[in-house]
């Protein structure tokens, strides 16, 4: 596979096929985004790792019992990736671990922070970002999870939640109403 | 449209989602409206702060992973030998495995060493010179042999007895 501008189904197609330098491209295209997605719905870090593994190895595996093949004629392979990754961690969030993680994690709490300022100030808009969307309903936040970090058009989207584009588009409006309310009851108290 | 229409439209605009027939309008709304335009500005700083929640990849995650499809690549039977090459040993396998050629070489290594040692002898009793003349007259087969191993030392010269 020497074409740098090959498509996702022929890389695909050639990795089931033991070319392994077909993941490393597929790995350059998708990894950074589908590992960012992951980590924010799997909160544990090693855990994380191996929902991530796991869903290159169904890329490879094709169809299973845990997840159904890709399928070119069926829709875009980004889509039916982030499909398989939030089957994933859906299934490890159903155990109740990346919860209990979450709970106990340092942090989880929208309340304005003391008067910080430099470095640290950026870790706890990071820190108070992140609970905001932790705090929002399960769908809106896969939602803005898969749109933000995910990369996903919106046609990606609606082929991933089998809904129509349009329903992306108020959904996806509607989960940013919300996110930034919750980050606005959470602004530090010196910004307001 | 008024101000809310406009601003229902804002997230669309920041993922580059609107048609053109929407983004134009949108796009002259903002440069006119300095309270819609502020709070586009806030919904890409909030955008910016989810991305930049975001985790770094860990590098050695890539080569784990890539690990993982090379083992799944090789072939079934490749796989099978190393996954059995990798299985932990029970302690008493390898116990068996290293005190099995000890009780082999106890059991058989000693005989024949002994068995070596008293053929030696033997022969040299049965082929030494100076008794060439007291051995029992080689008849034939077994006999012949248990009969040479008894020495008689009043017997008859080896002369005395027939070639064949």
């Amino acid at each position: 596979m020497s074409d740098g501008l090959a498509s996702d189904e022929e890389l695909v197609s050639a990795l089931r096929g033991g070319d392994l330098a077909a993941f490393d491209r597929l790995y350059d295209r998708y990894a950074r985004r589908l590992y960012g997605y992951i980590r924010r719905m799997v909160l544990d870090p090693a855990r994380a790792d191996d929902a991530f593994q796991e869903v290159f190895m169904v890329v490879l595996r094709g169809p299973g019992a845990d997840a159904p093949g890709f399928d070119p004629a069926r829709g875009r392979f980004a889509a039916w990736l982030f499909a398989v990754a939030r089957n994933r961690c859906m299934a490890d969030r159903r155990q109740g671990l990346a919860r209990a993680a979450l709970l106990n994690r340092e942090g989880y709490r929208l309340e304005p922070s003391a008067d910080i300022s430099g470095p640290e100030r950026q870790l706890d808009e990071a820190r108070r970002v992140r609970a905001a969307i932790d705090a929002l309903p399960e769908d809106q936040r896969q939602l803005i999870l898969m749109k933000q970090l995910g990369e996903l058009t919106y046609r990606e989207l609606a082929e991933l939640l089998g809904v129509a584009e349009g329903t992306i588009k108020s959904r996806l409006h509607a989960a940013m109403l919300a996110l930034r309310q919750l980050l606005a009851e959470g602004e530090p108290v010196d910004e307001l | 449209m008024n101000c809310d229409d406009y601003r229902a439209l804002l997230t669309h605009h920041a993922y580059a989602e609107l048609c053109p027939a929407e983004r134009g309008p949108l796009s002259s709304h903002l440069a006119r409206c300095s309270a819609c335009a502020l709070e586009y500005c806030r919904l890409l700083a909030d955008l910016d702060g989810i991305q930049s929640s975001l985790e770094e990849l860990p590098a050695a995650l890539g080569r784990k992973v890539r690990a993982a499809l090379e083992r799944e690549l090789r072939p079934r039977g490749l796989r099978r030998i190393s996954s059995a090459l990798r299985r932990p040993i029970p302690a008493y396998a390898l116990a068996a495995a290293l005190l099995l050629p000890i009780a082999l070489w106890a059991r058989y290594g000693g005989d024949r060493s002994g068995a070596s040692s008293r053929g030696g002898r033997d022969a040299s009793t049965q082929h030494s010179p100076g008794d060439r003349g007291a051995l029992a007259p080689a008849s034939s087969g077994a006999a012949s042999h248990r009969d040479a191993d008894r020495y008689d030392a009043a017997g008859p010269s080896l002369a005395a007895y027939p070639i064949l």
